[in-house]
């Protein structure tokens, strides 16, 4: 892969922060029109991460050798971001809720291949971001998959559907304050009348 | 009937819709195409998926690492074993674990022999959406030798539970590596009576080579990987390009066919096996002795933060984002199926196939349907 920095130089207000390229909500689609313009780079996964407390600072994991077991027992009784100790470069920025996402790359031009994950940090409240589709046709299905699960909108797509949900499923189920229903409705006669009964 | 048709000059031809699948053979899965169709030409096709949407991401938050281990193989379950490499490096890397060495040569040659498998069910699965059931018999008796030899060191023949965190599962039986060479030369027999069989046969080429060319360029730009994506005329290989496990002790070349036409996605496939065949023997020679599991504890709390790790899997790149708060349960778990993203190429090429050859590329692609959904 391309020097990270080098590449994070080439693009409009990246920063690299523990291996990732870090980039603004408001500059996302800037960020990847720069990254397209480079060339060479295969969008292969997007992702996002529900975190409804805030982010906690980034630590990367595979670099901490084991953290001290006081540590962990203090992270495991509560939320890491509620513990002082646990995450000190918390301070910088009050936490507020937000979705993490990810698109990762791979670098087709270089014979060593790594992954580049570009990471934007959105408001959970409105989490709208462009859509890349036009840039990476594969963004499609991606989209898709994360609008359908996580409930992030991309903007600009000639449609936004469910893709593998059934289209009339309410909710987005992997955000952390989704409710599961006990039971899926199953529609029929038959169904509706023992439920009304409340037999179900 | 004086008023039969007998000319085709001013008739006029009507689209319709057709959905192919969900229940159809030929779509291998729940995966369902509406196409709409001018007779027998597709004009337009979308997938449809979904049905097999077990929701796998949501379930792992509520159960431990170790848990979620065997649900990994049933994603991909034509490459069961395959499958929770990547969900285990993740993990490893998250609570930098050291894989013994013994057990990194243990998960290549399973690896590799699973991927023969799959393969095989590739080869004869093509072939048999053109009605041929003969090589069907061919490749199904290869792989049984193989199933038999999953089912010896792991206990199950499909969904091969042999990968844990911070190695395998079991030792291999006495006796299992001269089964191994057995079942891997007459494996390589059959695959040449196969290719003699199939490869050359007009009907087979006649319908593939040619049909739903995906350029290297398509190829990347919709996110193809694996063997579909080499058969593009690239030699993108995640055992190559970025080795994990010991595949970088192994000498193995990365096959590529230059057409990227169906007739490459079948052939590559072909040449992939033998090549695994020589991965599988070279690692059997250099299988040291050891310990087969790194020592993890039973309640395992990895420490706050995540982790992402990526494998050459049997159809393309298998990822796992894992992201823990340091608690027993993954805070979130997140799957790249290279499957979900293969089928986004469908609707581009298509059009102007007649639906034969449609059925043929979606053949070729080797999707699974359990990999699409989830």
């Amino acid at each position: 892969m391309r020097d990270i920095t080098i590449i994070a130089a080439a693009i409009p207000a990246a920063e690299v922060k523990d291996g990732l390229l870090v980039v603004p909500a408001k500059e996302i689609e800037g960020a990847l029109d720069g990254l397209k313009r480079l060339g060479g780079f295969m969008l292969f996964d997007i992702s996002a991460v529900d975190r409804p407390t805030g982010s906690p600072a980034p630590q990367p994991a595979a670099s901490t050798p084991g953290a001290a077991p006081g540590a962990l027992a203090a992270a495991a009784s509560a939320p890491a971001s509620a513990v002082p100790g646990a995450a000190p470069a918390q301070s910088s920025a009050p936490a507020q809720p937000c979705f993490e996402l990810s698109y990762r790359f791979m670098d087709m031009r270089e014979k060593a291949k790594d992954v580049l994950t570009l990471r934007v940090i959105i408001d959970r409240d409105h989490p709208v971001v462009p859509s890349v589709a036009r840039l990476w046709p594969a963004a499609d299905v991606l989209e898709r998959e994360v609008w359908d699960l996580m409930g992030i909108e991309f903007s600009g797509r000639l449609k936004q559907e469910r893709i593998l949900l059934k289209s009339d499923f309410v909710g987005h189920p992997l955000r952390k304050d989704f409710v599961a229903p006990k039971r899926e409705r199953f529609p029929s006669p038959s169904w509706d009348r023992k439920a009304a009964e409340g037999g179900l | 009937m004086s008023d039969f048709i007998t000319e085709a000059d001013g008739l006029e031809t009507q689209e319709f819709i057709l959905n192919l699948g969900p229940q159809h053979p030929s779509t291998h899965g729940v995966y369902r195409a509406r196409l709409i169709m001018d007779g027998e030409t597709v004009i337009s096709a979308e997938n449809k998926v979904g049905y097999l949407h077990r929701g796998i991401e949501k379930l792992a938050e509520g159960i431990t690492y170790a848990q979620f281990t065997p649900y990994t193989t049933r994603f991909d379950y034509v490459a069961g074993a395959l499958q929770p490499w990547a969900w285990c490096l993740a993990l490893e890397k998250l609570g930098n674990i050291v894989v013994p060495e013994r057990a990194e040569y243990l998960r290549v040659i399973v690896g590799e022999l699973q991927r023969i498998a799959s393969h095989l069910v590739m080869l004869g699965s093509i072939v048999l959406d053109f009605s041929a059931i003969t090589p069907w018999t061919y490749v199904f008796n290869a792989r049984e030798d193989i199933s038999d030899l999953l089912e010896a060191v792991s206990g199950s023949r499909l969904l091969v539970n042999y990968f844990v965190n911070g190695g395998v599962n079991a030792d291999l039986p006495e006796g299992w590596i001269p089964k191994v060479e057995k079942a891997l030369d007459s494996m390589l027999k059959r695959l040449d009576d196969f290719d003699r069989m199939v490869s050359g046969n007009e009907i087979f080429v006649g319908r593939t080579k040619g049909i739903a060319v995906v350029s290297a360029e398509e190829a990347i730009e919709y996110g193809i990987t694996g063997a579909s994506l080499r058969a593009s005329g690239l030699t993108f290989d995640l055992r190559k390009d970025s080795p994990y496990s010991i595949y970088d002790r192994l000498d193995f070349e990365v096959q590529s066919m230059p057409a990227g036409d169906s007739f490459d996605r079948y052939y590559v496939r072909l040449l992939e096996i033998r090549e695994s065949a020589k991965m599988v023997r070279q690692a059997l020679k250099q299988l040291p002795a050891g310990d087969i599991r790194a020592k993890v504890a039973k309640v395992w709390r990895p420490a706050p933060g995540e982790a992402y790790a990526a494998i050459e899997a049997a159809r393309g790149i298998m990822g796992y984002q894992v992201v823990s708060d340091g608690t027993v349960k993954p805070y979130r778990v997140h799957m790249r199926s290279p499957s979900f993203c293969n089928i986004g190429i469908i609707p581009a090429k298509a059009p102007g196939l007649t639906l034969q050859d449609f059925i043929a590329f979606i053949a070729s692609l080797d999707f699974v349907l359990g990999d699409i959904d989830r």
